[in-house]
């Protein structure tokens, strides 16, 4: 018993190489898939994401970005490979990782019977919030949005349902955000605003952003790091300081992109 | 404490939905009617035997006795068995069905399951909110009875324990059916064959079962208390019967609740009839089976499913 507890104060003081490095870490997968029959939806994914970084997930219609992010956010389960979110490995401790993250579905939906604020108190009583009233308003006005309060789901524009979406998923002030096609179905004005909350979702709550997005010129203007998707397989990443570096400008960034998608099409 | 959440949710929207007061006003409806009629046929027979003996009287000839003279009191809610086991049943299924379909059809299926809420979680809040809703549906129409029963005869207090435990009874019975509805909507992807199979079961177990279970007779399903005459003679039959009349569950609950409520003519002169403590234990089996159901619904449940749901 002695010796045991003594290891652990060991362990505490000074943890190892690994550990250090996945803490640092918010996702951290290694060779993750997913098949389905003979059709393999996701290869072998290997990616990081460092805390405090937007992350750009870029990715033709159907290359496996959705399928990613399910199996990021447990609600998936994978077929081989292993991960960890918020360090907790997504397949063992799934209601550990649950607790850390928040999720915007593609096409986010509600109860539509229900009024925003009873939505959104319903999902923080989910998680784990006993009394959210003091949050939901918080949530509400850093979104600015107080007003859709008590509106029925039904009666509110996508745009607005889109930041009653970011609102439960921010209101437990997870680590990690993952947006999935965030964009898809706002106005340009809705676009610009959504960007602005992603980046004020990072700088002043310190949320890692994980984002999903068929349009490069998204990824150009708020992420920090981009991957490319194609097929289920990565196959590019980098910073997007070092990939302005290496393609000068956003056009032949395009360019390398569409040719990638062509080349494994033909 | 998740599953209370989720359960007041899980009710929140039932109260919501208009199907749900439709078909609740309409069991409500049927409550009062069926004490009604109950009533209103015994008073209605009474008053031409009332008449009758007058003039048999007058004629000097010999009066025979009422023929309600020997019924209980409780024979005018003799009809809700029937109701229960028509009506009853499939409201427990559209309640069943709206429970186990909202997340799908609202499409925050990966939303809720982003939570840290377990399969189990969720199983147990929405089996709840099924249990609840029935049994304040059941308590409404014991309210019904009770208060119909007293302003139309007088009620005494062992009566309330028969109504009690028939309506207790036929809980269970319901809850089979909410249960079944719930396990369905859960594994089906389209609204409509999920409350189809339940549907289709409910006709089995409602009409066809009981046809084929005791004595093949048209109206037998119907009536729980006509007394039946043997036609099982044929060894064909007697065998049909044999076997599938432990799977007759309305049978069962009919019966049980018939033996309840002392209701006359229960006695059946099919070749197999049970005790009412086997009756009682096929209904519990029916409970278990039905519960199994939906936990074996919920663990395979697609909690990656996106916001497709016809
Ligand atoms: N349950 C499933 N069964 C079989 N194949 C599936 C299933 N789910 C997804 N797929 C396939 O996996 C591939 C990747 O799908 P996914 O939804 O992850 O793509 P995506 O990158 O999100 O595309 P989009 O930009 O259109 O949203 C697609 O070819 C899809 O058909
Ligand atoms: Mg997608």
């Amino acid at each position: 018993m002695i010796e045991k507890a003594s290891m652990n104060e060991i362990m505490k003081e000074s943890p190892s190489k690994e550990e250090t490095s996945f803490s640092s870490f918010v996702v951290d997968v290694r060779n993750l898939a997913k098949r389905y029959g003979d059709f393999a939806a996701v290869n072998d994914l290997t990616l990081q994401v460092k805390k405090g970084e937007i992350f750009g997930f870029l990715g033709h219609n159907g290359a496996g970005k959705t399928t990613t992010i399910n199996m990021l956010t447990t609600l998936l389960e994978p077929s081989s490979g292993s991960g960890k979110v918020a360090g907790y490995d997504i397949i063992n401790e799934s209601l550990e990782v649950r607790r850390r993250i928040g999720y915007l579905p593609e096409n986010v939906q509600f109860y539509d019977s229900m009024t925003a604020y009873e939505n959104l108190e319903y999902f923080a009583k989910l998680s784990g919030i006993k009394k959210p009233d003091s949050q939901i308003w918080e949530v509400l006005d850093f979104l600015d949005a107080r007003s859709y309060a008590d509106k029925k789901i039904s009666a509110l524009s996508k745009g607005m349902r889109q930041r009653i979406g970011i609102a439960q998923a921010i209101i437990h002030e997870p680590e990690i955000l993952f947006l999935d096609e965030p964009t898809t179905g706002l106005d340009p004005f809705g676009v610009k605003q959504l960007r602005d909350i992603i980046l004020r979702l990072n700088s002043q709550k310190g949320i890692t952003i994980f984002m999903n997005t068929h349009l490069l010129q998204e990824v150009t203007k708020t992420c920090s790091t981009i991957g490319v998707l194609n097929h289920g397989s990565l196959i590019y990443l980098d910073s997007l300081s070092n990939t302005m570096k290496r393609f000068k400008d956003e056009g032949s960034l395009e360019d390398i992109y569409l040719n990638i998608e062509n080349n494994e099409e033909e | 404490m998740l599953s209370f959440s989720i359960a007041k949710n899980e009710i929140r929207h039932l109260l919501r939905e208009r199907t749900f007061f439709l078909i609740l006003s309409v069991f409500i409806l049927i409550t009062l009617a069926s004490t009604y009629i109950g009533w209103s046929s015994q008073h209605t027979i009474e008053s031409v035997y009332q008449e009758s003996a007058i003039l048999l009287t007058a004629a000097g000839q010999n009066v025979p006795p009422s023929p309600f003279s020997n019924l209980p009191t409780l024979d005018i809610v003799k009809n809700m068995i029937i109701y229960i086991v028509l009506i009853g049943s499939l409201l427990a299924i559209t309640v069943g069905h709206s429970i186990g379909t909202k997340d799908q059809k609202a499409g925050v299926v990966r939303i809720l399951f982003s939570k840290p809420v377990t399969k189990k979680d969720v199983l147990i809040g929405k089996v709840t909110s099924l249990m609840l809703v029935l049994f304040a549906i059941m308590i409404v129409s014991l309210g019904i009875s009770i208060a119909s029963i007293a302003m139309l005869s007088e009620i005494h207090s062992a009566m309330f324990l028969q109504l009690i435990g028939f309506y207790g009874i036929s809980f269970l019975y319901i809850l089979g059916f909410g249960l079944l509805g719930l396990a369905f909507g859960l594994m089906k992807r389209e609204s409509a064959t999920a409350l189809l199979i339940p549907v289709i079961i409910w006709i089995v177990i409602t009409f066809a079962l009981p046809e084929m279970g005791s004595a093949l007779y048209p109206t037998s399903s119907l009536n729980p208390i006509l007394p039946q005459t043997n036609i099982l003679d044929s060894p064909v039959l007697s065998t049909i019967h044999n076997i599938l009349y432990p799977f007759s569950i309305s049978e069962h609950y009919k019966l049980l609740s018939s033996a309840i409520l002392a209701l006359q003519g229960t006695e059946s002169v099919v070749s197999v009839t049970y005790s009412p403590i086997m009756n009682m234990f096929i209904l519990t089996i029916w409970l278990i089976l039905t519960l199994a159901v939906s936990i074996y619904a919920m663990s395979k449940f697609d909690i990656s499913r996106g916001d497709v749901y016809e």
